[in-house]
């Protein structure tokens, strides 16, 4: 599955993925609120003067607070007195990505980790800039970094989502369900068999996938999510009548649950897939819209994106079959 | 801590490095043959992650031991014996440079090395883990650890635990909550305490807990969580499993995404659905059931909180796998308040509120508990209040206060169905510091006490009380489901008053900056010694002036004074609450030469009231709207969270050279206050 790089600032994603690098413990005013946090230090700059390490931690709590330009200037401030500051560095890549401005924020990952050693420290820094390269559409770059990362050491369970987020977005579909199986092998996690068997569908292994599906919809209370799965399984193989039946009973139990005001995401990016998978390209859309209004972006969105042709591939390339009307 | 690859490694080399001890070991000695000797321990026995059919028992020692499980169905019978094959060792070798005894030495042998190891424990420290499987539901067993034939372990039946009932049955439950506890501190203490006086007093013990994060201050790292949880919590760990979730201050030195540090050594919780809910994978958040309840822990604090993150993801299909009839969720950062941290403002709160409320509201979900914010506030029933700001209109389903005895309980229908409403309650009211800075319109409820919550519940209905430090009932509410229930959104709910928070510092007009000057001097010492009346009145005002003769009733006490706010009080004055309200201080002070004084002022804090004099005139009054002394009839709150600098404007006219004296009276806001804090001093600038 090809999946357009989302536009600039990308998914916060990224947020979590240095926190190794962030995790440097505070002393006792951190136990304040990040607003509190930012007074005392600044007023303990006032006091005993202006350090990389004081810049740094203060750029930590203006980041939760989302106020990102005084963050990058924090930390332009720290690495100008302790150019050696490593987590410095990586936080400035991350705030830059988080204000859109990816070149300069690869520019900072190259610096980062022409500092870094081995292990896990560089590692996230390569899972960073691999995001920031996906964000820059640089996919099999992003996709070389995330390979590099998960080469040795704890591999956290979205670094394999993330690998197979750019090895759907350059079709490798194969190499996503091995590498998914591999993780949900390794973890056990719940998360990676779903992502697994997404990837079969993807990958149009519509039996293997069927026969995945079933018991996880048998044992399930709300059907939604594993019916318009076993729906685009169905489809894949020409079962058309059976894929409405199931996305008709998706479209349902979907409706029901979703809240008008502010619906979850993840819901409504399965329902305006199941009404595209239906035909009905209009309320589609409506539902990617929407969806994109209250923060969804490619990460979640992307074959829907891909359904409607919103991912920028050419009209017909790569679509999913869906249930004539 | 990949709990399933430790498993494996774990039992593996154990039994490599150990097997050959247990072949030689002979016949088990009777449960009550051997000396006990609790000081082997450096982490006393805890329980951990209880399903219907084993339990996990946790404890450390200095250096490794011969480690035998004896359990049974009688404290005086331990008929059964844990299989090597179920224990997992952790371990933290010494380092190579450090000076260590031949029993510690053996850790550093190729095949400790080779286990599973400790974040940041002592060196030498051995932690054990024993899985008990093939377990009855819902059974009590009772249990005692052993070096070898040594046993370790007391004779005593509050070494015990009980499974969970199977999946689906019926069964009462009684959970504890309480977070932000980990200060090692008498307030902490009390409410622990507090909670143990309760349920002896129901006389229906704790099924289990749950923890909201922020056990072990100030940054979670091994020794504050010896202090602040294990040493705290001993006597009930021992029995009763804890379900924790982690604060952001055990977040300083663990991390969730990797699943190590601290917290992550010190709990047992399943990743791959051992006790009930989907697989998560990962330690950092996970599910259990027990009985007909699906509880739910998220971690709030590190992890990608966005719908496209793993922890998102998961919720939303353990939410759609569930059949229990009722859904509690519980991680550390609150979508909504307005305690001591502002969740309008905050990004980890309002990520929780944005992205991970629509998840578990049309998931079902009926309680949602949380810590972080150092107050306890309450909901009404709510849902879809989503916005920022948190707003109550047309998200309130039930704007009563959900007391049984009150408007009555919040109504669902039976069952689980989604945008029914939840309760939300924050419970970081466990031991730190308390503030508050407003009111979150959806709260029914908003208590500045150290406290906790017991939860009850049964098939249909829920019903939680607040307990505080003192073992006062201060808040209940419940819920019940049964039938079907219409759901109306009202458009003009009920809420709380609008919060005025205490005025703070010199607000006075023409009153100077509250900031320190840079080069003060002490006149009147921080922690000085003070002549003080408490418990009466002076017979007339001439107690504040400089040739006054303090009666016998007049004590000599040393700075601070007061009693609770959670802090030591060098005089503390026990017998203030429910006897008196004031309490007045006088201290002389020496001024050589007036000319070199350019700035005098009182440094104070305070809870909640004070007045200055000096040489008999005042100079200074916070919360006293008016009167002196006995007069005042009643004050507002304020809080002793900081001193304040107080310039006294006329301190020219007033100041003699020599001999001055300063005199203050103390006022609390009433009489069963929880807490009273009078800590002056006293400076001057050249």
């Amino acid at each position: 599955m090809n999946v357009r790089p989302p536009t600039l600032p990308s998914s916060l994603l990224v947020a979590t993925l240095v926190w190794v690098l962030l995790a440097a413990p505070l002393s006792a005013w951190a136990h304040d609120s990040p607003e509190h946090v930012v007074e005392a230090l600044t007023e303990q700059m006032k006091q005993t003067g202006v350090t990389a390490e004081l810049l740094y931690r203060r750029a930590t709590e203006l980041r939760v607070l989302r106020r990102y330009d005084e963050a990058a200037a924090d930390l332009q401030r720290a690495l100008q007195l302790n150019p050696d500051h490593l987590d410095a560095r990586a936080a400035l890549g991350r705030v830059y990505l988080s204000q859109g401005k990816g070149a300069a924020a690869l520019v900072t990952l190259d610096d980062a980790l022409g500092q870094a050693g081995v292990g896990d420290q560089a590692s996230s820094l390569l899972m960073i800039r691999a995001e920031i390269r996906w964000a820059l559409g640089a996919t099999n770059e992003a996709l070389a970094d995330c390979e590099r990362a998960m080469e040795e050491g704890r591999i956290p369970l979205d670094w394999y989502l993330m690998r197979s987020h750019f090895q759907l977005g350059l079709g490798r579909t194969r190499e996503a369900v091995q590498g998914l199986r591999d993780g949900f092998d390794r973890t056990g996690s719940f998360v990676l068999e779903t992502e697994w068997i997404e990837a079969m569908i993807d990958d149009r292994q519509w039996v293997q996938a069927l026969e995945a599906i079933e018991p996880q919809l048998q044992a399930s209370k709300w059907k939604s999510a594993w019916l318009v799965r076993r729906a685009r399984a169905r489809l894949g193989q020409g079962h058309e009548s059976a894929a409405k039946a199931d996305l008709q009973q998706a479209l349902a139990e979907m409706d029901s649950r979703l809240s008008s005001e502010h619906p979850d995401l993840m819901m409504l990016a399965d329902r305006g897939l199941a009404h595209m998978l239906m035909g009905d390209r209009e309320m589609a859309m409506q539902d990617l819209e929407r969806a994109r209004q209250l923060g969804g972006d490619t990460w979640l969105l992307g074959r829907l994106e891909k359904a409607l042709g919103q991912d920028g591939l050419a009209a017909g390339q790569g679509k999913d079959a869906h249930v004539g009307k | 801590m990949k709990q399933s690859t430790s498993w494996r490694a774990g039992t593996f080399l154990l039994r490599a490095a150990l097997g050959l001890i247990l072949l030689v070991t002979p016949c088990l000695p009777a449960a009550d043959s051997a000396p006990v000797d609790l000081s082997s321990f450096t982490r006393q026995p805890y329980v951990q992650m209880a399903t219907p059919e084993s339990i996990v028992v946790v404890w450390r020692t200095l250096g490794p031991i011969k480690p035998i499980v004896r359990y049974g169905r009688s404290h005086q019978r331990l008929d059964m014996v844990m299989p090597a094959v179920n224990l997992t060792l952790r371990v933290m070798v010494p380092k190579p440079e450090t000076e260590v005894s031949p029993e510690l030495a053996v850790l550093r042998e190729p095949l400790f090395q080779a286990l599973p190891r400790l974040h940041s424990a002592e060196e030498g420290t051995v932690q054990y883990e024993a899985r008990l499987t093939g377990l009855d539901p819902n059974t009590r067993y009772y249990y005692a650890l052993f070096d070898g034939d040594r046993r370790l372990t007391p004779e005593d039946p509050s070494y015990t635990f009980a499974t969970h009932p199977v999946l689906g049955q019926s069964r009462k439950a009684r959970f504890w909550v309480v977070g932000d506890s980990g200060t090692a501190q008498q307030a902490s203490f009390d409410v622990h305490d507090a909670m143990i006086r309760r349920v002896q007093l129901d006389r229906r013990p704790l099924d289990f807990y749950l923890h909201m994060g922020d056990m072990a201050y100030n940054d979670g790292k091994d020794r504050e969580f010896q202090a602040g949880f294990f040493n705290a919590y001993e006597p009930t760990l021992r029995h009763t499993v804890c379900w924790p979730t982690m604060g952001n201050h055990e977040g300083h030195t663990s991390r969730g995404r990797e699943g190590i540090g601290p917290y992550y050594d010190a709990y047992v919780v399943p990743t791959r659905g051992e006790a009930g809910g989907l697989p998560s994978g990962t330690e950092a958040y996970y599910s259990f059931d027990y009985g007909r309840i699906h509880f739910i822990c998220l971690d709030s604090h590190d992890l990608d909180r966005q719908p496209t993150g793993a922890m998102a993801r998961w919720l939303k299909a353990d939410l759609d796998r569930t059949r229990q009839d009722w859904i509690v969720a519980f991680w550390h950062h609150p979508p909504y308040t307005k305690g001591s941290h502002d969740s309008d403002t905050e990004s980890q709160l309002r990520e929780m509120r944005e992205y991970i409320m629509p998840i578990l509201e049309s998931g079902g979900v009926d309680l949602v508990l949380t810590g972080h914010s150092h107050i306890y506030e309450r909901s009404m029933l709510v849902d879809g209040a989503y916005a920022t700001p948190t707003v109550a209109e047309n998200t309130v389903l039930d704007d009563g206060d959900g007391d049984p005895l009150g408007d009555g309980p919040y109504r669902k229908s039976k069952g689980i169905h989604p945008h029914e409403g939840a309760v939300q309650l924050v419970a970081g009211h466990g031991g730190a510091n308390l503030s508050r800075r407003g009111t979150m319109p959806i709260m029914k409820r908003v208590i500045l006490e150290h406290g906790s919550v017991i939860v009850d519940m049964d098939d249909d209905s829920l019903t939680g009380i607040m307990v505080n430090k003192d073992g006062f009932e201060r808040d209940r509410f419940s819920i019940v489901k049964q039938g079907r229930v219409e759901i109306t959104r009202l458009s003009n709910p009920r809420q709380l008053p609008a919060y005025v928070r205490p005025e703070r510092g010199n607000r006075n007009r023409g009153d100077r900056s509250e900031s320190l000057p840079e080069d003060a001097v002490p006149v009147i010492e921080k922690n000085a010694d003070w002549a003080y009346l408490a418990g009466s009145h002076p017979a007339s005002t001439n107690w504040t002036l400089l040739d006054f003769v303090p009666t016998p009733a007049w004590k000599a006490g040393r700075a601070p004074f007061g009693y609770d706010d959670s802090r030591q009080h060098t005089t503390d004055l026990k017998g203030m609450r429910n006897q008196y309200t004031v309490v007045y201080l006088r201290r002389f002070f020496e001024i050589p030469n007036l000319d070199g004084v350019s700035a005098l002022g009182l440094v104070i804090d305070y809870d909640d009231a004070f007045i200055a004099y000096l040489n008999g005139v005042e100079v200074v009054r916070r919360g006293v709207r008016s009167g002196r002394g006995a007069e005042v009839s009643s004050v507002p709150s304020h809080s002793a969270d900081g001193h304040r600098y107080f310039p006294f404007g006329n301190f020219k006219e007033l100041l003699r050279p020599g001999r001055n004296v300063l005199a203050i009276e103390g006022h609390n806001r009433s009489l069963d206050s929880s807490d009273f804090t009078l800590d002056p001093y006293l400076i001057m600038q050249d």
